[in-house]
């Protein structure tokens, strides 16, 4: 391999992590703040990006620039479902996780992910909508060419803006969470819900915000992904983005949106090299699991984590 | 911890292996019938389908029902057992390491069964062992990372990791009922006897409270080792049975369905029983196949609607409820 593949290799590899980063991200929020380990982020996040292909080709013709904003307002309508159905009855009220809430909440989360999965499934199976479709003839133009060099790497456009919006999706939310005072409650809930109860802010109305913003955000990222990739959308890129997310949220260290962002960059760049080694997409994959694993057992705080 | 021979005779004849006899005559019944040539092979195919669900069930249950760690990449083992099936087969054709020792399917089929048997029994007692460590969610987490991993190597054997071979189509169903059946007594044998030797009421202690368990002086690593061992080693039976029934494994084999398929069959029936992964097996076939048949592509919206309710409004499982109401019960319902 020589250094200009390496080059290329770790330039698309950061990124791809750049946009796992911001899949990944809700997820974060979610697990850190509720200890909700949300199965359905994935399918989630396909959701997403089926959404915004569908606000394009099916419905409005809405400019796919425009969808990972409007897949986000959507996202906090689907996470209210979310919370409704999955979470309120099994976390709502209980003031710790124990083991046993901690196993249900990941049993009906699982649930509504494969609920999930078996509608998108069914609207394929009917022709309601195409997968491996995407955003297929749409091309973000700058002076009339779709990509640009850098570093002697052709990079799309359409790429650059899903990273510009994945980082601008990390830093308002990051924002957020630090000036705020929602932002600080929920962080609050995260260390001492009870606490927080006696400051006056009611825990359940923030595990309900947390659930609508980390819902929202994997909606979102499931948009910009499917920017990134252009097309190729079907509900199993769930294998592929909800394992990565677990990978990365817990490099990145629980309940840290910022940490989750750099998580996936370092997952982005070692799957790239790992890539540029062996030409294998399966063994970049496989070496995140075994850092997974490596990580759980060695450090499950993680980089950022407290 | 283990249990004594006259012991363990003894304890066969509880009330709570009751369910299991019961359904092992009506197996071998039928079986009986269809050796015989009396019956076509529509019932035996169903009842193979049922002992499968319900093995992989019990497979799940040593570790997730008796012990409360959920491993949501059981399917690892599963997949690990028709791989090695798969392996054995084509190895015994021409050019293999073993053409020409022997064509002898059944042989063949053993053989597979064990060499899946061990490989699993190794990755539970090496990778597992080390996983078995977290708790909760992280043990969840790591399991489904363990099972992409080994998913993700197998994608790198064959085309896409889709590896066909050729069982023997001699009698083939025959056969495959009789393995099916074996299969099936031995799984319930070894879980039953699991759940009413002391090892089980450790594995409990494990599930209600690990910490105290330890204080009272349970050794709960080697007793959480040994529950995912077995467990392992029974997944990779049936993954093996289900490979040569299908004569191939592919990615597929080791996808997280199955694993759901266990988790879900486990939480219908009810957790810390014996007669939950049964029940609730039988109960999740018919289902499933209920819904495969009239509403075939709503078949997973349908499991995660019943996944959810069943986790918000009957979280004891069937089991746990039918004992609650009716105590009789509660001593054939262990």
């Amino acid at each position: 391999m020589d250094a200009a593949s390496l080059v290329t290799n770790i330039l698309n590899g950061l990124i791809t992590g750049a946009i796992l980063g911001a899949v990944a991200s809700g997820l974060t929020l979610i697990w850190g703040v509720m200890k909700v380990v949300n199965l359905a982020h994935g399918h989630l996040a396909v959701l997403g990006a089926f959404l915004a292909v569908i606000l394009y080709k099916y419905t409005i013709g809405l400019n796919p620039l425009l969808a990972p904003f409007a897949v986000f307002i959507i996202g906090v309508v689907i996470g209210a479902i979310f919370y409704y159905t999955s979470l309120h009855i099994i976390v709502g009220k209980a003031e710790t996780m124990t083991l046993k809430v901690e196993m249900n909440s990941l049993l009906s989360t699982f649930g509504f992910g494969i609920a999930i999965y078996g509608l998108l499934s069914y609207a394929i199976g009917r022709g309601w909508i195409a997968q491996y479709e995407g955003f297929t003839g749409w091309a973000l133009k700058v002076g009339g060419k779709t990509y640009t060099t850098i570093l002697g790497t052709n990079i799309i456009y359409a790429k650059l803006y899903a990273v510009a919006i994945a980082v601008l999706l990390i830093v308002a939310v990051e924002m957020f969470l630090r000036k705020t005072i929602w932002g600080l409650t929920i962080r609050a809930v995260a260390q001492d819900s009870r606490a927080v109860a006696l400051t006056g802010y009611n825990p359940v109305t923030v595990k309900l915000v947390t659930t609508l913003l980390s819902t929202a955000m994997a909606l979102m990222g499931g948009a910009l992904y499917a920017i990134f990739v252009g097309s190729g959308i079907n509900p199993d890129l769930e294998h592929v983005l909800a394992p990565l997310s677990f990978v990365i949220v817990v490099l990145g260290g629980l309940g840290s949106v910022l940490g989750t962002f750099i998580g996936g960059l370092i997952i982005g760049v070692t799957n790239g090299i790992v890539y540029a080694l062996t030409g294998e997409t399966a063994i970049g994959l496989a070496t995140s699991f075994v850092i997974l694993i490596l990580l759980l057992l060695w450090k499950p705080t993680g980089l950022f984590g407290r | 911890m283990a249990l004594g021979l006259k012991e363990a005779t003894r304890k066969l004849l509880d009330p709570g292996s009751y369910l299991g006899w019961a359904l092992i005559a009506i197996f071998t019944l039928v079986g009986v019938y269809f050796w015989a040539g009396k019956i076509s092979s529509n019932y035996p195919s169903l009842l193979m389908d049922i002992m499968m669900f319900v093995g992989i069930a019990l497979s799940l249950a040593v570790i997730m029902s008796f012990a409360g760690y959920v491993s949501f990449g059981h399917a690892v083992f599963f997949g690990l057992g028709g791989f090695s099936v798969t392996i054995v087969f084509r190895s015994a054709t021409k050019g293999g390491i073993l053409a020409g020792v022997t064509s002898n399917s059944v042989v063949l089929l053993v053989l597979g069964l064990l060499l899946g048997i061990a490989l699993s029994i190794l990755l539970a007692a090496t990778v597992g062992a080390a996983v078995l460590r977290l708790r909760g969610a992280f043990f969840a987490i790591a399991t489904i990372g363990m099972d992409y991993v080994i998913l993700y190597l197998e994608t790198l054997v064959g085309e896409g990791g889709e590896l066909e071979f050729n069982p023997g189509y001699t009698n083939f169903l025959e056969k495959t009922y009789a393995f099916f059946l074996i299969g099936f007594i031995l799984t319930f044998l070894i879980v039953y006897l699991v759940r009413v030797s002391k090892f089980g009421y450790g594995l409990a202690a494990i599930r209600e409270d690990e910490d105290a368990a330890e204080i009272l002086g349970v050794d709960t690593t080697r007793y959480k080792i040994y529950a995912f061992i077995i467990a392992a080693a029974l997944a990779a039976l049936w993954g093996g049975l289900f490979s040569w029934r299908t004569s191939s494994v592919g990615p597929e084999n080791f996808s997280l369905k199955y694993s759901v398929d266990m988790i879900v069959m486990n939480v219908i029936g009810g957790l810390g029983t014996l007669a939950g992964p049964i029940i609730g097996g039988i109960i999740y076939y018919i289902v499933k196949r209920l819904t495969l048949i009239y509403v075939p592509q709503l078949a997973y919206v349908v499991m995660g609607v019943i996944v959810i309710l069943v986790v918000s409004f009957f979280p004891e499982g069937i089991v746990g409820i039918v004992n609650r109401k009716v105590k009789k019960l509660s001593e054939y319902l262990i």
